[in-house]
């Protein structure tokens, strides 16, 4: 029997009259002709040649705007699809400048080890068809001790992450004197990736990486490559603080491709429940894999991964025997090689198809696949045209589906294909000088090189900060600079992605006598996902949690059949440190500063697979922990509310609704992700909050303690926090503190035009959860904020 | 004004940089911002003391001018006749120089002479290296004749690096060598990114380098718990340090002294250091002598087994062969024993099968199952000899012990089927004596 072709597939797919009914929009968007430059006359012609031989017979016109700008020594952001050449926008200068002055050196920054050892084999072949010693290394913590020295001395182009930058080459600068003497470029790809947190360090990375080349004379250009974003020019800008250049217009062809966006059918309407998103992500998958059409699936979570791998897995297992990695998972979590084994199958086309989470959203090379399915909405407009981008970078036709999911924000793209198709994408956003941040690497930079009186180190007046170091006895004046002073290696005490820079590893414990490392989970997912009694799954085997080694970081697993997997519950509690700013707007005091959070994974939920019912409950005893952050509250006065014709139940579901929309809305709004804020329920005495039990909502006092006397209650100041969800904030909150009407009008928008009857998730989030009223109450306690009592 | 700054004001304690700007509202907001932060409470000031007596009363030594500023400097002289544990300083001063090259696998060494060498130890405010270390305390020493000169460089402060490693290179001019215990990985490392720190030019690259812990850890390491410099201290050269300031507490120190500029906490790390390089001196002295032709009647037979493996590593043949003679007439078990079975190697590379079979037939008469023995008579009696009888009769012997691994003892019975095949006698499967059978299935049913 042949097989159908993804041109064939489609053409049954429009047919199909079940499927069709549930497409919101299926746009066609056609191949883009190409826009070409000539060389510029500068190019080496032998570096020339190499470059046409590989098929850039011309350069494309971006291409060619980009190598002159930095010709020129102009910083360039460059904002282009997927598979335009970016690459050649760097590697030609990069190589022009060695090739006419040997000791020219550049360094290569990629958010990832695996896209730094891609485009290191990139630069490789570049200069093995040249014919010249030119060196290329990526350096990183796999670098072997033994070939470092011969990197720092000989590597022309070093390729490298900002970890590493960060820990291992900065602190060591006097090691690569060779590089920062030389060094004439500096590359950072992905651009997009470093915003909230992460762009916040990497801010400062570059602070004293600028700082370390002026040291030894240098002054490198620096080239950005970003994905479509709706501010590069602006976010290079904050990451770089200098002027830059923006190359925006691709002159790179593009294949045709067919976008569809599908929204499952609700199933009770009276839950406002729908189909769930991986139902349909199976059901095509496998259709497209049975036609040996080569398929990505990206889901939104580790767990989801592991799920869909198991059904897509159980489905192939049914006709004759195919190779274990036919369909297969890929996320953090799973160890290098098995990643390395993954992405060479997809090459080949061992693997037909993949699920990942956004691990494989960026440019790691797995060749042209032909269909990409999201099973949920990535969270940002970049990201699904990133996704969408794994499939047909060159090839012909190529698919692309999301499937929406029924939180806000994706019903609300599955029901306004014309906004998601007409939007530009979201803004990235950093805080360089958080203080936590800033005073961290204030720290390392110290290590690298003494501050002189008068430095500038970002925006915030550092000599305070140098001052408060010393304090602390980690720096010491003398001679009107401040020197590190202390035994420890700074760069050490933080991690660049999140606050907290350790990792848990998971250890098969199943053959007693022969443990083995079989993932790590970072110290804050493994709260969630490690505790004992989860279910943890690896390549859809699932694994049962026996003990939890807080102390020793380790969480000792064992195979298990189950037919269920585990969800965590944790509450969160928040409690007002300092107000920035406080007004009254209507009947609510809206204000915005610093919070203390505190969060406790206090049970789990068993889950059946395919079912999806509730087996059952399980307690977790794991230790609070706290965070500083920026928040941004309103405080409705009780006796407005008890002034509402409902229960005092009522209303907390009403507030906890409403929570639950203005928390999807302001991602929205901030075009931010949804981790990136959270919200609670509670008191701005912190004494008070709403915590969610197997049985529904109560008030408590402190954590774990029994619920609070009714006398007790009438205390409660109901407050809605939304807060930054990283220590110290990010900047969302005094953001969200001036969009507040703004804001609340979206929530009354959205509750109002929601088609569902006593709420859903995509309005004031599952009625199992906030009640069957809590729509209802929602919407009377917006009205009571915007137009008053 | 705030307390922290009228604290000080009473106590007299030198203002800390901190106390012109921290009356400033906003700085105080700031600190107490960060601190909400990190979720710590303010330190309590450091308690300052009534006297801090000046360095040059404690330590004896001097400023010294340098155009790049100037730093403290303590010397000292010992003469030929002070004592450094077993050994004397001139003791010391004799160290043989083509032994030492050997020992250290630094060929130039050997042409150079004792007062070419510059012993270097320096201390330093971590070990996590990296380019926030500093080494404040710089220990040299040299010998002028039988005497040994040591010189300590001081930073009192950060500032007076510069100088500190401008003193360095005037100290290091006339010398041509270096020698420390793990310099190559740490303070010469360390010392090189302090040069390029302060733009001065590295005095110190590209000289011969006499690293002893590697040398230590081949001659002496395998048979102590551990390869630091104390331990070695004490099992070689007869010093026990009595109330040594630990060295993971010298950066804490350090630290202390630049925030309350006490003389009293220094002394300790003087001292310190101060025997450090003696103790180079004299673990050179220690590990060249271990590579003589005679060495001490007092070496540890195992430190010479390593010794003359490493000679013979380093193609000194004879040398190592007039180690082991040495031990085979000292006659202690086990060393005896190991060291005809280095010799029986050695005259097997060069040849010369009657001593090779004195050896292995001497190994084998204290020990008939000694399996390294039994099996190279065997080798060199089948494959060299062709007297497959003889061979065969050594492997039976041998394995009539019935000791051995397992797999000795499957490889033991593999040689003895070939041999009997190559001598003629009944091949595999062939019925053979049931004793003889025996044994194989004995050792199989373990």
């Amino acid at each position: 029997m042949s097989r159908l072709t993804l041109d064939e597939w489609l053409t049954r797919l429009e047919k199909n009259r079940r499927f069709m009914e549930n497409v919101t929009a299926l746009k066609r968007i056609p191949a883009r002709e190409a826009r070409f430059v000539d060389y510029p006359g500068w190019v080496h012609p032998r570096l020339r040649s190499v470059l046409e031989a590989r098929g850039a017979r011309q350069l494309w016109s971006h291409q060619g705007e980009a190598v002159d700008l930095v010709r020129q020594g102009k910083d360039v952001v460059l904002v282009t699809p997927t598979a335009s050449g970016k690459t050649l926008c760097y590697n030609l200068p990069v190589l022009q400048r060695i090739l006419e002055e040997p000791e020219t050196r550049a360094l290569y920054l990629f958010p990832t080890k695996a896209l730094a050892q891609d485009q290191m084999h990139e630069v490789h072949g570049l200069i093995t068809d040249l014919r010249e010693d030119i060196r290329t290394f990526t350096y990183d913590g796999d670098t072997p001790d033994d070939a470092r020295q011969a990197i720092r001395r000989q590597g022309h182009v070093v390729v490298t992450n900002p970890d590493m930058l960060h820990a291992g080459i900065l602190p060591h600068h006097t090691k690569w004197q060779k590089l920062f003497m030389n060094l004439r470029f500096v590359v950072i790809d992905e651009l997009h990736v470093y915003r909230g947190v992460f762009g916040s360090h990497l801010a400062n990375v570059i602070r004293r990486l600028v700082r370390i080349c002026r040291f030894y004379g240098a002054d490198p250009v620096f080239v950005c490559c970003s994905a479509t974003v709706a501010n590069p020019k602006e976010h290079a800008e904050a990451v770089l603080e200098r002027p830059v250049e923006l190359i925006a217009e691709s002159g790179a062809p593009a294949a045709a491709k067919t976008f569809i966006l599908y929204n499952p059918p609700i199933v009770n309407r009276e839950l406002g429940i729908r189909q769930s998103a991986l139902t349909p992500a199976r059901n095509l998958a496998g259709s497209l894999v049975e036609e040996r059409i080569q398929t990505i699936v990206f889901t939104t979570s580790r767990l989801n991964v592991e799920v869909l791998t198991r059904y897509l897995k159980d489905r192939f297992k049914k006709g004759k025997p195919l190779p274990d990695t036919f369909v297969t998972g890929y996320r953090g979590g799973y160890l290098p090689n098995l990643r390395r084994q993954i992405e060479a199958g997809l090459r080949n086309r061992d693997v037909m198809g993949v699920v990942s989470t956004n691990a494989l959203e960026l440019g790691i090379d797995i060749g042209d696949l032909e269909a990409c399915i999201m099973a949920g909405y990535p969270g940002s407009v970049a990201s699904t045209w990133q996704q969408a981008g794994r499939a047909g970078r060159r090839a012909g036709r190529s698919l692309a589906v999301l499937i929406a999911r029924s939180a806000p924000m994706d019903q609300f793209i599955a029901e306004h294909p014309e906004y998601f198709f007409s939007r530009s994408p979201e803004h990235c956003r950093i805080n360089a000088d958080n203080l936590l941040i800033l005073l961290h690497h204030l720290k390392s930079a110290a290590f690298e090189l003494p501050f002189e009186r008068g430095e500038r180190f970002g925006k915030e007046n550092i000599v305070e900060l140098l001052d408060y170091l010393t304090e602390k006895g980690v720096l010491h004046e003398a001679g009107d600079r401040w020197h590190w002073s202390a035994e420890s290696y700074p760069a050490d005490e933080v991690s660049l992605r999140s606050i907290n820079p350790e990792n848990v590893v998971v250890v098969d414990d199943t053959e007693k006598g022969n443990p083995r490392i079989i993932a790590e989970v970072d110290w804050d997912g493994a709260f969630t996902a490690l505790h004992e009694g989860a279910i943890y799954m690896v390549e859809s085997q699932p694994y049962q949690v026996d003990r939890f080694d807080l102390p020793g970081k380790k969480a000792y697993v064992r195979k298990v059949d189950v037919d269920y997997y585990t969800d965590a519950m944790t509450y969160t509690n928040v409690r007002v440190i300092d107000r920035f700013a406080e007004t009254r707007r209507g009947s609510a005091i809206v204000e915005h500063g610093e919070v203390q959070v505190v969060r406790k994974v206090v049970g789990y939920k068993k889950i059946k697979f395919y079912t999806s019912e509730n087996l059952g409950f399980g307690d977790v005893h794991l230790p609070e922990r706290d965070m500083h952050t920026t928040g941004y509250w309103f405080t409705i006065p009780r006796d407005l509310l008890e002034a509402l014709p409902y229960t005092r139940e009522q209303i907390i579901d009403g507030l906890a609704g409403l929570a639950y929309g203005l928390h999807h809305l302001a991602a929205m709004l901030l075009m931010a992700d949804l981790h990136d804020i959270d919200r609670c329920i509670g008191d701005k005495s912190g004494e008070w909050f709403v915590r969610h039990t197997g049985g529904g909502r109560v008030i408590t006092s402190t954590p774990g303690a029994a619920e609070a006397e009714p006398a007790q209650e009438d205390a409660f100041d109901p407050t809605v926090f939304l807060f930054d969800a990283y220590p110290g904030g990010i900047g969302f909150s005094d953001l969200l503190y001036g969009e507040h009407r703004r804001l609340l009008e979206s929530a009354r928008a959205l509750l109002t035009s929601c088609p569902c009857l006593h709420g859903c998730p995509t309005c004031v989030g599952p009625t199992l959860e906030v009640g069957n009223r809590a729509k209802e109450v929602a919407l009377a306690i917006v009205n009571l904020l915007l137009d008053g009592p | 004004m705030s307390v922290k700054s009228r604290l000080r004001r009473l106590t007299g304690e030198a203002p800390s940089p901190a106390a012109p700007t921290q009356d400033r509202p906003e700085v105080t907001e700031l600190r107490r911002r960060i601190e909400e932060i990190l979720g710590r409470r303010r330190e309590p000031p450091a308690v300052s003391r009534d006297r801090r007596p000046p360095l040059g009363e404690i330590v004896a030594g001097e400023e010294v001018e340098t155009p790049h500023g100037s730093l403290f400097v303590t010397g000292e002289t010992f003469g030929g006749g002070t004592c450094h544990g077993y050994r004397r300083v001139s003791d010391l001063a004799a160290l043989d120089m083509p032994r030492a090259a050997l020992v250290g696998n630094v060929r130039d060494l050997a042409v150079l002479g004792i007062e070419d060498l510059l012993f270097l130890d320096t201390e330093t405010t971590g070990l996590a290296g990296g380019t926030g270390t500093v080494a404040f305390l710089i220990g040299l020493g040299w010998f002028e004749g039988t005497r040994f000169v040591l010189r300590q460089l001081f930073l009192r402060d950060y500032a007076e690096e510069r100088a500190a490693l401008a003193h360095l290179s005037d100290l290091a001019a006339p010398r041509k060598a270096l020698v420390t215990f793990n310099g190559k990985a740490f303070d010469l490392n360390l010392l090189s990114a302090r040069f390029i720190m302060n733009r001065l030019t590295n005095p110190l690259e590209g000289f011969p380098h006499l690293d002893l812990l590697h040398p230590s850890r081949r001659l002496v390491g395998a048979r102590l718990e551990n390869c630091r410099l104390g331990t070695l201290e004490a099992a070689l050269l007869g010093l026990l340090r009595e109330g040594d300031l630990p060295g993971s507490e010298i950066p804490e120190r350090y630290f202390q002294w630049l925030r309350t500029r006490d003389g009293s906490l220094l002394p300790d790390i003087f001292l310190h250091n101060r025997l450090d390089i003696l103790s180079l001196a004299a673990l050179a002295v220690h590990l060249a002598e271990l590579v003589l032709p005679e060495p001490p009647p007092a070496a540890d037979p195992r430190d010479l087994l390593a010794a003359a493996r490493l000679l013979a590593d380093r193609g000194d043949r004879a040398g190592a062969g007039e180690i082991l003679n040495g031990l085979v007439a000292r006659g202690e078990a086990p060393a005896s024993r190991e060291a005809k079975a280095q010799l029986s190697l050695l005259c097997k590379q060069t040849g010369r099968r009657d001593e090779t079979a004195r050896l292995w037939r001497e190994i084998l008469r204290e020990d008939p199952g000694d399996a390294f023995a039994a099996e190279e008579l065997a080798k060199q009696l089948e494959h060299v000899e062709k007297d497959f009888h003889a061979a065969l009769a050594v492997v039976e012997r041998w394995l009539q012990c019935g000791c051995g691994t397992d797999g000795e003892r499957e490889a033991f019975f593999h040689r003895r089927e070939r041999l009997r095949r190559r001598a003629g006698l009944p091949a595999p499967g062939s019925p053979v004596p049931s004793g003889d059978e025996r044994i194989p299935d004995a050792q199989a049913g373990r």
